[in-house]
C-alpha cells in the first residue's frame, strides 16, 4: 500500500530512494560536522543527542524530518558534503525549509553540480507515516509517494 | 534558466555569464535562494556588510573553494566589511596545552583564512568585531539602508536599533550579497515582514534585568516579532549610552530564538515612525511582571556536574562590551573587592571587547590602570567559540550573559552576584 503527500518543491527532481527519518529537529552542525571532514566515506549521523539519526547512513537516502534547528554553519556543511558526493539524495520537510538549509542546498548545487532534492511543507501526517527504509518516490512537482 | 524573480537587464547579463563565471554562479545562487522565499526582485545593498563566519574549520572545504575562486578572479565585496570575532585568543586567555591543542586542531588554518578575508574585502585586522555598529568600530549603517548581514546579534541590532534593513542571512548568502551588491527583497526588507505579532507589555516595578527579559520574550515569540511597551518609563525615549547598552544585550538574547528584529515603543526607529501600527491585527498580548522574570531564572538548570564545583573563570561580554559597560564593570569589580577585603580577583576574569573599544577605554589611563590592578584581563575572542572547545566546554565558567548560558555550559549570574563570585571565587 502506498500513500501520497504534496509539498512545495524547493529544488525539484524525480528520484526514488529509501527513507531515513528524524522525528526531532536535527542540528545539522552536529549531524554532519565530523562527516564533512572525512574523505571518501559515507555520511553517517554523528549527533549523539539525536538517536533517530545517530550512526545511521544518510548518503543517497531521503532524509525526512520536521524542520532543522538553525545553526550558523549548517549551510556550509551542506555545501561541503555536496562537494564530497556524500549528501543525502533528498531532504523532505514536514514543516517549512529554513534559510540555512536552503542556502546550503542552493550553493552546493550551483558550485558543485550535486543537487539535493528538497520538498517543504509536507505536513505532520507525512512524518507520522514515513518510517526508516520505506521507499520514497519524489516527483518534480513536489508529490511524495511512500510505499 | 527559469526564475520567478523579476530581473533587470544587468542581472540578466550577469546570469548569462557576461561578467564571468564566478559572478554568474553567485547571482544564480542568490536568485534561486530568493525564489525559495518568494522574493520578487533584487535590491541594491547600500551599506557595508558584517559577516558571521570569522573562522575556518576542516569541514568548511566548500566555503574555502568559493573564497579561493573569488581571490583568483580578484573579486571583492562592493564595500569593505567587518566580521565576527576570532575564535580563540592565545595571547590573553590562559589555557592548558590540551586546550590550545584542541583549538589548533579545529582552527588550524585560521591565519590563512584571515588572509583570505582580507583579500576579498575585510576592512582591516581590527575588524574582527562582535559589536561592529559601535561608534568606535564604525560599521554603522544609516536608517533605511539595505544590508547583506549575517550573525544574529549584529543583524537584530542593525534592524531594530539603527532602523536598517537586513535579513538574518546564512553566512554564504550574506557574502554573496556583499560581493554582488544585491540582495533578494523579502522578509525583514519589506514593510509587511517587519510587523509585530507579539505585543509585549511591561508591568514591572523597576527596569527588568535585560538578560531575563530578553529570554522571556525569546521563549514566547515563536517566530513573531515583538513590539515591547514600557521600556521608556525607565530609560526614557532617547537612544543614549544606557539605552544602547540595554538594547544591544536585549537584542542578543532575543536573537537566540532566530528573530532578527524587535520594536521598542517610542524608542526604536520603526516604532518612532509608525507606532502601534506596526502591530498585526491579531498580535498576541504578553504581560511581563517581576514574578514572571524571577520565576524564569529559577528554571535555569545547573549546567555543571555538581553545584559544589568552584568556578575556574568568569567571562563577561557576550555580546562584546561597550566602553560604558567596561567602565561600569570597573566600578562593580572594585566595589566587590573592597567589600570582601581583597585587592585582586579570585578567578581569571575576562572582559570581552572589540579591539577599537579596547583602544578607546585604554585612553582613560586612570580607569584602565585601576581595572588592570584588579587582575582583570581583556580579550577580543568570541566567548561562544571559546566554550565550544571540547577541552573547555565542561569547565565551570561563570557569566552574566544569557546568550552564553544558552549556547554553552556557562553558569548565569546577574551583574551584582557575578561581581561577588569574581571577588571571592565562590558561587552562591
Amino acid at each position: 500500500m502506498s500513500k501520497s503527500f504534496m509539498g512545495k518543491p524547493i529544488t525539484g527532481g524525480n528520484i526514488s530512494a529509501n527513507a531515513v527519518v528524524s522525528r526531532k529537529e536535527p542540528d545539522l552542525s552536529l549531524t554532519f560536522n565530523s562527516n564533512a571532514i572525512q574523505k571518501g566515506s559515507l555520511l553517517v549521523g554523528a549527533d549523539q543527542g539525536n538517536h533517530d539519526l545517530y550512526h545511521k547512513e544518510i548518503t543517497g537516502k531521503v532524509l525526512c524530518l520536521p524542520k532543522v534547528k538553525t545553526s550558523e554553519i549548517g549551510s556550509l556543511l551542506l555545501h561541503t558534503i555536496c562537494k564530497k558526493g556524500t549528501a543525502p539524495a533528498a531532504i523532505l520537510f514536514a514543516e517549512q525549509i529554513d534559510s540555512d538549509t536552503a542556502a546550503g542546498i542552493v550553493t552546493g548545487s550551483v558550485w558543485t553540480g550535486n543537487t539535493i532534492i528538497a520538498v517543504s511543507g509536507l505536513g505532520k501526517e507525512f512524518l507520522e507515516y514515513v518510517k526508516d527504509n520505506m521507499t520514497v518516490e519524489i516527483k518534480e512537482n513536489g508529490e511524495v509517494i511512500i510505499s | 534558466m527559469n526564475f520567478k524573480m523579476q530581473l533587470n537587464q544587468e542581472e540578466i547579463e550577469i546570469l548569462e555569464g557576461k561578467q564571468g563565471e564566478t559572478l554568474q554562479k553567485i547571482l544564480k545562487a542568490l536568485v534561486t535562494y530568493g525564489d525559495i522565499f518568494q522574493a520578487e526582485r533584487l535590491v541594491n545593498v547600500t551599506g557595508a556588510s558584517h559577516m558571521a563566519i570569522s573562522y575556518d574549520m576542516p569541514a568548511f572545504e566548500g566555503l574555502n573553494d568559493i573564497l579561493d575562486e573569488l581571490i583568483k578572479n580578484d573579486i571583492k565585496t562592493k564595500i569593505p566589511f567587518t566580521v565576527n570575532p576570532k575564535p580563540y585568543d592565545f595571547e590573553n586567555v590562559k589555557m592548558t596545552g590540551g586546550q590550545k591543542g584542541a583549538f589548533k586542531k579545529i582552527y588550524g588554518k585560521q591565519k590563512f583564512f584571515e588572509e583570505k578575508l582580507l583579500k576579498i574585502g575585510l576592512r582591516d585586522n581590527n575588524s574582527f568585531a562582535c559589536t561592529c555598529y559601535l561608534e568606535q568600530v564604525k560599521n554603522i549603517p544609516a536608517k533605511g539602508s539595505i544590508l547583506s548581514w549575517s550573525g544574529p546579534e549584529s543583524v537584530i541590532y542593525a534592524n531594530s536599533v539603527l532602523g536598517a534593513r537586513t535579513n538574518l542571512n546564512p553566512a554564504i548568502i550574506g557574502l554573496f550579497g556583499a560581493v554582488l551588491g544585491k540582495v533578494p527583497e523579502y522578509g525583514l526588507l519589506t514593510d509587511e515582514g517587519r510587523k509585530a505579532g507579539l505585543n509585549v507589555v511591561l508591568n514591572t516595578r523597576h527596569l527588568p534585568n535585560v538578560e531575563l527579559l530578553g529570554h522571556a520574550i525569546a521563549l514566547k515569540a515563536k517566530g513573531e516579532i515583538p513590539y515591547i511597551q514600557g521600556i521608556d518609563q525607565f530609560l526614557g525615549r532617547r537612544i543614549d549610552e544606557p539605552m544602547q547598552d540595554y538594547l544591544k544585550d536585549l537584542g542578543a538574547v532575543i536573537s537566540t530564538s532566530g528573530l532578527g528584529l524587535f520594536h521598542i515603543d517610542h524608542v526604536t526607529p520603526d516604532a518612532v515612525q509608525h507606532g502601534k501600527k506596526l502591530l498585526k491585527e491579531n498580535a498576541e498580548v504578553y504581560i511581563i511582571d517581576d514574578e514572571e522574570l524571577s520565576g524564569l531564572q529559577l528554571t535555569y538548570p545547573m549546567p555543571w556536574k555538581s553545584g559544589k564545583m568552584k568556578p575556574k573563570m568568569a567571562v563577561i561580554g557576550c555580546p562584546h562590551l561597550t566602553v560604558n559597560q567596561v567602565e561600569k564593570w570597573t566600578v562593580l569589580i572594585e566595589r566587590a573587592l573592597k567589600m570582601h577585603g581583597k585587592v585582586k580577583v579570585a578567578i581569571p576574569t575576562y572582559l570581552c571587547v572589540d579591539p577599537d573599544v579596547f583602544t578607546r577605554f585604554k585612553a582613560n589611563y586612570t580607569m584602565y590602570n585601576k581595572l588592570m590592578d584588579t587582575g582583570v584581563q581583556f580579550s577580543f575572542m568570541c566567548p561562544k567559540m571559546l566554550m565550544s572547545n571540547p577541552k573547555w566546554s565542561n569547565q565551570p565558567v561563570v557569566t552574566n550573559s544569557n546568550v552564553l548560558r544558552i549556547k554553552s555550559n556557562a553558569r548565569y549570574y546577574d551583574d551584582q552576584e557575578l561581581s561577588g563570585v569574581i571577588a571571592t571565587g565562590r558561587c552562591k
